[in-house]
């Protein structure tokens, strides 16, 4: 009986400390549109770092959007004032995900980029496959040099290793080369991905320390809440680093932790960049999550390279500027190739 | 002045444990026991970052704890190591897309000593004060998108005032109840002051090249409850069976509330365990 009594005390006491639940966590906040729109509005409000580089009064934008939003708007409306709101920032890494579709930002790469990566691969390239799983390699044809394409930098390690260990094959693929004259990397179609693994790639090309970047970040919520500029630097990484000439090629599609890489190579004194001027985004951007189930990403800090020239929105210059244009596509020329090559080919 | 102030209440705590002790440890006829205990059971996890999404996320799981006790004619001293991995989802969680929940790693590590203060003989209570330290690491993965995730902890290290009632419900088989309530009053915390994601001074000039966790734990602050709320209650029953064999049916609570930047952003944890154990004794 005694222990039927104690039973029932404990049962008692246990379902006390379970209903407290809603006690210490407050409940959700209400999915309506107009909460949507505040924690939206408020999100950037908080977090985006590049209002005043893009030109934005985000005061404004509330009032103008604000206003047509009540408890009777619809979500696929709600979707298009929140949508024209992400097109009209225009940062590469600033998108929205719904049910009604996903929004991105409008890129600015011309449309007489190829779509396809190499124009006439086997024309320049040998013919043949060497890939890694995140390297796609083979010599030149008629030259000396190594030709290497990053398609991205995406992927992180396993738990809470934030390196992908697949970018240090690298190491693999230079030990092959040491005798090449030099080597052609090809970042024209690189979106970016983890900036760490863009260091790892970038190390094994650097001869010395170098402060390769400087950014700012929101570290607040008021609208001039940001930290001083914090410098970026690369250090020499791997048993062996590759101090002969390189190329790097972009172009406008050439994005965020691609930038990344291209800012830190054009500091080492052997690498010459190729090419058109880069996407312009770098952003460091974080994922937030609204009520109703859209996702979206926002940049939370702002780049320069370490001359302190904004990489946001404008981009990377190359050191030589080749364009492509629609007949070279259609002719089959690859000019910032051939100059890529041209380049090693006249280098001492 | 709040690390004399912490360390003065330790030795308080301390201090008056061993005094009653002294006066309490000859008057009882009770036989030192060792008790192991491996348990499981249900854990339920609710979590809402602030710093990472308004919405509270929850889930359960299978936990492991295991445990060791020792209980002295006027002490008690407990080692304790806890495991889950628990997915949790919010009210938006689309599994077919991949988005929207968290995996969540919870380890914790706690070693306890209390020192008996007073006996209420009516009730067959023995009433103990004594000091946790206590460690909890809360890793979580928030996944957004199907490739896209974030990663968040918090690692705080605590020492907790700790109250300890024992209640005898079968003084022939040592049945008994136990209730511990533990509130760490200074706790030694990394990961502090992320105002998102990407953004805390413990994430800059990290060498990502080598060790992180050891660089990150270097950075940590000693913080008291202006930062960290952290609070801990387990009602246990135990039962023998047999001289040496018993079980050991608990429910913990666990609560703590963590300011990220300032007053604005806030982490809060609550997990509520229901465990069964096997419990031997030594």
């Amino acid at each position: 009986m005694k222990i039927v009594k104690s039973a029932i005390n404990i049962f008692f006491f246990l379902s006390v400390f379970y209903g407290c639940d809603k006690m210490f966590l407050e409940p959700d906040p209400q999915n309506t549109p107009e909460q949507n729109f505040e924690i939206f509005w408020n999100d950037f409000d908080k977090y985006y770092a590049q209002f005043y580089i893009r030109h934005i009064d985000w005061d404004s934008v509330y009032a103008l959007y604000r206003p047509q939003i009540s408890s009777s708007t619809t979500e696929q409306e709600l979707f298009n004032i929140i949508s024209n709101i992400v097109r009209g920032i225009n940062d590469m890494h600033i998108d929205l995900h719904t049910p009604f579709g996903d929004v991105y930002w409008k890129s600015k790469a011309p449309a007489s980029y190829p779509s396809k990566r190499l124009i006439n691969a086997c024309k320049y390239i040998q013919c043949g496959t060497s890939n890694s799983s995140v390297f796609e390699y083979r010599p030149c044809k008629n030259a000396d040099i190594g030709y290497i394409i990053i398609p991205s930098f995406n992927g992180q390690g396993e738990g809470i290793t934030l390196i992908d260990p697949r970018y240090t094959t690298i190491d693999e693929i230079l030990s092959q080369w040491k005798d090449k004259k030099g080597i052609i990397i090809d970042l024209r179609w690189n979106p970016g991905g983890n900036g760490l693994n863009a260091e790892t790639v970038a190390g094994r090309f650097a001869d010395m320390s170098h402060v390769y970047a400087q950014y700012r970040e929101k570290v607040g919520p008021g609208k001039q809440d940001f930290s001083q500029w914090k410098n970026q630097t690369i250090d020499p990484k791997g048993a062996y680093q590759f101090l002969k000439p390189v190329v790097v090629l972009i172009s406008r599609a050439t994005s965020s932790s691609a930038e990344i890489f291209v800012m830190a190579m054009s500091t080492f004194p052997n690498v010459t960049i190729v090419g058109d001027t880069t996407g312009g985004g770098i952003g460091a951007p974080v994922y937030r999550e609204l009520p109703n189930g859209w996702t979206y990403r926002l940049s939370t800090r702002y780049y320069a390279d370490a001359q302190q020239n904004l990489i946001e929105d404008a981009g990377i210059y190359p050191d030589i500027l080749v364009l492509t244009t629609i007949a070279d596509s259609l002719n089959g020329v690859d000019k910032i190739l051939e100059k890529g090559i041209e380049v090693i080919l006249n280098s001492k | 002045m709040k690390i004399i102030g912490s360390t003065l209440l330790i030795i308080i705590v301390f201090g008056c444990g061993i005094s009653f002790s002294q006066e309490d440890s000859t008057k009882e006829l009770f036989k030192s026991q060792h008790l192991l205990s491996l348990s499981s059971g249900i854990c339920l996890h609710s979590i809402r970052d602030e710093m990472m999404s308004p919405l509270i996320y929850s889930g359960n799981q299978i936990p492991i704890e295991f445990s060791y006790r020792f209980r002295g004619l006027s002490n008690r001293h407990t080692v304790l190591f806890y495991y889950d991995n628990s997915e949790l989802n919010s009210s938006i969680t689309n599994k077919t897309k991949g988005s929207h929940f968290i995996n969540n790693l919870n380890l914790n590590f706690e070693y306890s000593f209390a020192t008996k203060i007073t006996s209420l003989d009516d009730l067959n209570t023995n009433c103990f004060i004594g000091s946790r330290f206590s460690s909890m690491l809360n890793l979580r993965k928030h996944y957004f998108l199907q490739d896209k995730s974030h990663l968040t902890a918090e690692q705080m290290n605590g020492l907790g005032i700790y109250f300890l009632t024992e209640t005898t419900l079968n003084k022939e088989t040592n049945d008994f109840l136990r209730v511990e309530i533990n509130i760490p009053f200074v706790s030694y915390t990394v990961l502090n002051n992320h105002y998102n994601a990407n953004v805390s001074e413990d994430l800059d000039d990290l060498n990502f090249e080598e060790n992180v966790l050891w660089q990150v734990f270097r950075k940590g602050n000693l913080v008291s409850f202006n930062k960290l709320f952290q609070i801990q209650a387990d009602i246990s029953y135990n039962i023998f069976v047999s001289r040496y064999i018993g079980f050991d049916l608990q429910y913990r609570f666990q609560y703590y509330s963590f300011k990220e930047y300032k007053s604005l952003l806030r982490s809060k944890a609550l997990n509520n365990q229901f465990l069964v154990g096997l419990m031997v004794k030594l």
